[in-house]
Order: C-alpha cells, then structure tokens, then sequence
C-alpha cells in the first residue's frame, strides 16, 4: 500500500500534449467566464470584472483565437502524442464497453469490476470524442456570429442554437472530467501537469497500456 | 391592464412630406445621417442608430407607368417580438398596451435582436455597444401624448389610437381602396400572423411585398428551438451533472467512513 521514498514513474505525456492541454483548459474556462453574465443574469456582476459588456466581447473573442491553438500545438510539437490519441480514441473494443458498463459504480464508489484499460480508458475516450465534436460546434458557429457579414442569414440564426448546444454539452464534459480528475483518479494530475505518472496508477488504471511498456522493456533489454 | 393602442400608417394618404422623420429626429434628439445622392428621392437607405423612422419611396415603372409606394418604416412592435425573445438580459420587453419596450441600461449590445427581428428593424450603434429602435414613443403616449409622428402628420396618414378603433377605421379605409386596388389589404391587424399581429398596423394598396414587407413575418424557428428547447435542456443536463458529482462526493465520503481499510479500490494515497 505505501510507497515510500521515490515511487517508480512512467513518462505518460510529452510537453507538446501538456501544453495543448492547457490552452484548451484555460481558454474554455476564459470562454466560459466571459460569456456566463450573458447567459444568465445571476452572474451580471462579472461584466465590471471584464470592464463592461465591451470588455467582456474583446476577452471572449481573445480567447476564441486561443481556443483553435490545442490542435496545430499538437501538430507542431507533439506529433507522437496526437498519432497516439487519435489512434486510441478510434479504437473501440470490448474493455472500452465494459468500463462504461462499470462506470457509474466505480463513479458512486461502488465496487467495480473493470478490465484492463488502454493509454486512454472508455471513459477518456468518450471525453474526447464529446470535446472534439462540442470544439468542432463552438467554433465554428462561433466564427459565424463573429463575422455575420460573410455568412447567409440563416446560418448566421442557426449560429445561436448550435453554439448554447456546444455550451451545454462541452460545460457537462468538463465539470464531469475536472471532478474525475481531481478526486477520483488524483496520481493522474501529475501525468498532465509534470508528464509522468506512478508505475502503480498505470497499472491500476491503464492496464493494457501498463503491458505494452512492459513488452517494450523486455525487448530492449533483449537487444541490448 | 392598460387599453391596447395601436398605430396605423395609412399609405393611400401618404404623400411622402418626411415630416414624421423629422418630428421623430426632434423628440428622440437625434441628428441628421448625412446620406449621399442615389439619384432617386429615397433619402436614408435603412433604418440607422440616429433614424428609427424612415420613409421608403419605392420606385416602379410598370406597363408604361411610374409609380412611387411610400411606407413608414420603423419598429412593428410586434405581438409575439422575437427581438424580446432572444435578448439575454431582458433589455426588451412586451408591455400590456401593445409598445415593444427598450431599457437602455439593461442592453448590452450583443445584437441578438438585430439578428432576430424578422423586420430587420433595431440596429446597433457601435459608438455606444446600444441596441437602438423606436419605442413608438413610450414617454409621450404614457403622458396621454400621441406619439410625434402621429401629431405631426400633416395628411392623417398616420392615425394612433386603441386598438379597436384603428382596426375599425383601417377596415373601413380597406373598403373604400378596395374599388381602385383590388390588392388592397391590412398588415398587421391580424393577430394569429407568425408574429401574433403588429402594434404598427397598416392599410396597403397591394401586396406588402410591393413595398419591402415581408409576406409572411414569422418568428425564426431557429430562435424558438434555442430559447424553448436548447436553453432549459443545457440548464438540465447542467444540473444533472452538478447532481451527479454532489452524489458521487457523498457516497465515497460515506463509504470512507464506513471502514479505510478494505480500500483498495480506493485510488488516491
């Protein structure tokens, strides 16, 4: 159970994937913030916070520009990391279906009967899926309600809903994910801040993964 | 609740003087637009930040013939507005006498209702981030006043009054035109429109495309599909996921009361 001293790492993220992840993190929040006293009057009192409606546009719009970064990041300085995540993410198997299956009783802190998960468990790929399709809906109507002018009238209507839907869905996503995070899977907060993680977390949670590593090493030791 | 009041622009009478414009630039303290030559004597293209009251000359040659259609434009202060519909900060509002209501402190100049309005009527003034339309004069008419392009309307083309009784006059004028325009009709009278009626009604001497109206003015369905299905369905999946984490919060606290020691399916150390 204790692992004292220095626990045993494994590299999870490479700094390009660190990175991206935390444009896109602190940009939607931005986002979120900036567009909260509009959505409901309850927060009216963030407007003086951003120097005025104005002030609250010119910042969401600031943010917008951030908010497309995450992926040419990605593209530029950690192509290993993207090939790998898209590559999980397409791949959908029987241990993905069982942890969603088992999900809401490990969610609840029931006990669960969860298979060995890849580099990205079930759950994870869900979440990726949710935010890429949400991104994909905010910014591109996004762009429309920014520049009307070029758009036809009725995709410039449609904008509205489709951008609130984005919102909706994208701002579950996210609390849901923060939560997961931090309180259920907390070893993990070092793979995305630092880009290692304990031996011991990927084993327990990225099981399949946790084998991989461990083909790789026998191997190298073999040729070497 | 406060008697319905209406206005009615009866275009048969309208001789295109523009002093409405210029009594609505007076109250509202606007100035003028200054506007370039077009080589026809329509004077703003459209309505503006500074003119929330315009007369449109439409010019037609037709079968030989040049005709001028003249028409008041401005808010229609609908019965249904969708400019109030898609404000977020509840800037426009719907009052009991029909007038669609404009709270300058409240706006934000977001531009939803501009985008919204089936007229194309509130425009945004860039200088001031403030929606802008006419508000058919709410300080005069709660003052027992007629609103100042009404009162100053030198050919009783605009008339304002209750409902009810610029319904019947339009009716009655309606008759009358209908011998010379067999095309003649109301706009805005009728109250189960796509818009629920408008509070600016008119008598047309044909149909309202002729002069730049919409046919059939309806509320987009884009509006009422985000504000009646979109908006509460995020509300509640926001408040089932806030629920959800609120649940999982207890249940691991309890269950971390309940005993540590068979935690091993408990992740954190």
């Amino acid at each position: 159970m204790s692992n004292r001293g220095n626990p045993r790492m494994v590299k999870r993220f490479n700094k390009g994937f660190i990175i991206s992840h935390w444009v896109n993190a602190g940009s939607f929040f931005i986002l979120y913030i900036s567009a909260l006293p509009m959505y409901t009057e309850f927060f009216d009192w963030l407007y003086p916070v951003f120097g005025g409606p104005a002030g609250a546009r010119l910042v969401h719009r600031i943010a917008a520009v951030t908010f497309m970064l995450p992926l040419p990041i990605l593209i530029f300085f950690d192509r290993q990391g993207l090939r790998r995540w898209s590559k999980n993410i397409f791949s959908w198997k029987k241990h993905d279906i069982q942890f969603l299956i088992q999900f809401p009783k490990e969610f609840f802190g029931l006990k669960a009967k969860t298979p060995k998960q890849d580099f990205f468990n079930g759950g994870e790929k869900i979440n990726s899926w949710l935010m890429i399709v949400t991104a994909i809906m905010l910014i591109g109507s996004g762009i429309v309600m920014w520049f009307p002018q070029y758009f036809p009238q009725g995709f410039v209507l449609w904008a509205y809903p489709v951008h609130n839907v984005g919102l909706g869905l994208s701002a579950a996503v996210a609390i849901a994910h923060i939560y997961m995070s931090v309180k259920l899977a907390k070893p993990s907060l070092n793979g995305i801040f630092k880009g290692d993680v304990t031996e011991k977390y990927a084993e327990e949670h990225h099981g399949r993964w946790y084998d991989e590593l461990k083909e790789e090493d026998k191997e190298e030791r073999k040729l070497g | 609740m406060a008697q319905e009041i209406a206005m009615l622009h009866d275009i048969s009478k309208c001789t295109a003087c523009r002093a409405c414009m210029v009594a609505c630039k007076q109250w509202k303290n606007l100035p003028a637009d200054p506007t370039p030559f077009e080589g026809e004597f329509q004077s703003h293209s459209d309505l503006s930040p500074t003119t929330y009251n315009l007369i449109k000359m439409k010019e037609t040659y037709e079968n030989g013939q040049f005709r001028w259609d003249f028409l008041k434009f401005q808010c229609m202060h609908c019965g249904d507005p969708a400019c109030a519909k898609a404000c977020p900060e509840d800037a426009l509002t719907k009052l009991d006498n029909g007038v669609v209501s404009f709270d300058y402190d409240k706006c934000v100049g977001c531009g939803y209702c501009a985008t919204n309005c089936p007229f194309g009527v509130p425009k945004i003034d860039k200088t001031t981030n403030k929606s802008t339309k006419c508000d058919l004069c709410e300080d005069r008419i709660a003052n027992g006043m007629v609103p100042s392009c009404a009162q100053t309307c030198t050919a009783d083309a605009i008339l304002y009054g209750t409902r009810e009784e610029m319904t019947a006059i339009a009716e009655k004028r309606l008759e009358a035109l209908k011998k010379d325009y067999p095309n003649a009709q109301l706009y805005g009278v009728d109250q189960s429109n796509g818009v629920g009626g408008t509070t600016m009604m008119y008598v047309l001497t044909d149909h309202p495309s002729t002069f730049g109206l919409p046919e059939s003015p309806k509320v987009p369905t884009s509006l009422a599909i985000w504000k009646d299905v979109v908006q509460p369905a995020g509300k509640m999946m926001l408040g089932a996921t806030t629920m959800a984490v609120v649940g999982s919060i207890i249940t691991h606290a309890m269950k971390k009361e309940k005993g540590g020691a068979e935690g091993g399916e408990d992740h954190e150390q």
